[in-house]
């Protein structure tokens, strides 16, 4: 892992790994999608509506994956002081607020003919919505301080402060009445929902899974040389106004002169 | 499936998914042309002849960092 803190050494793992996972997702994208609109049969009671689930589900999960990520990166930041983790955890910010904006725009075109409802302050709503927004104050926080290391430290604190919310959006159906369905897929007896169904959800899940990590990676690339650029602008600038200072002092001395 | 009422959900919902999914994708490497062009323009520089290290003397960019 030590090895890859060396940007050198990310970017050319990254430059291999790119093209494959970015082939395999679209392949399993595609996959996945002929599955949930072809091969899944509509819903008893919900009829068509239900192949929204193949889109709000993969997407509501990223949401969480892409968090659980975030925290162990800040744990890096913060405890083991890797260099790359910063940027992973920077990179993933406006990817994990990406899924969850659609997990709640999908669960609200959901909910619609479903409940009668765009939106209802319902525990598992509310909680991913506090989500969507620490997303955002994490994002608004890496823009707001100028010195990066400062900026840092405090997204990282942010950020696990704000990993409570994880388990209360996993709970939130157990713990209160909600409108919302409790666990139908990870939960103790097993899956709640049929095979048929199952299966063209798992496929779009795995699709995601890979579309997130393809993206996270691009996004820690693009994070690396925007690092490069600044610091060469600090350097160039650096450069000028040394040779702006010299000239400075000489034409101050020529006045006194 | 077309006939089913709340058809009309189900294609807003996937033209969202694909717009924002699109959209991040789009992003992220129009931001790596970007950087690609910004960094190839100052090693293209007229005085930034050779490598970094003769560009800013003395301030060389260590292979190992990120900054």
């Amino acid at each position: 892992m030590r090895n890859y803190a060396n940007p050198t050494n990310f970017l050319q793992l990254a430059g291999a790994l790119i093209p494959l996972l970015a082939a395999l997702t679209g392949a399993l994208l595609c996959l996945g999608l002929s599955l949930a609109w072809f091969v899944a049969p509509p819903d008893y009671q919900q009829g068509e509506t239900v192949r929204i689930m193949y889109l709000h589900v993969p997407a509501a999960w990223l949401s969480l994956f892409a968090y659980i990520v975030m925290t162990a990166a800040a744990l890096g930041t913060l405890v083991w002081r890797h260099p790359l983790a910063d940027a992973a955890q920077k990179a993933a910010a406006p990817l994990g607020a990406g899924f969850t904006f659609l997990c709640l725009a999908t669960g609200s075109l959901w909910g619609k003919p479903m409940w009668g409802a765009w939106w209802v302050w319902d525990a598992r709503l509310t909680s991913v919505l506090v989500l969507f927004l620490i997303y955002l104050g994490l994002i608004a926080l890496w823009r707001t301080i100028e010195d990066p290391g400062k900026a840092a430290r405090a997204a990282a604190i942010f950020t696990l402060v704000g990993a409570v919310n994880i388990p209360i959006i996993k709970f939130s159906v157990d713990w209160w009445n909600t409108l919302h369905q409790p666990a139908s897929v990870f939960r103790l007896g097993g899956p709640a929902i049929s095979g048929s169904m199952l299966w063209p959800l798992v496929v779009m899940a795995s699709a995601f899974t890979l579309l997130f990590l393809t993206l996270h990676l691009m996004a820690i690339r693009n994070e690396i040389l925007r690092r490069r650029l600044r610091r060469l602008s600090i350097l160039a600038a650096d450069a000028e106004e040394s040779g702006i200072t010299r000239a400075g002092s000489s034409m101050e001395a020529a006045y006194e002169q | 499936m077309s006939n089913d009422p709340h058809f009309g959900f189900v294609i807003a919902a996937y033209g969202l998914g694909f717009f924002i999914l699109g959209g991040m994708t789009f992003t992220i490497l129009r931001e790596y042309l970007s950087l690609k062009r910004m960094l190839s323009e100052f090693a293209a520089r007229p005085s930034a002849e050779g490598s970094e290290d003769s560009k800013f003397p003395g301030k060389s960019l260590p292979k190992n960092s990120f900054e």
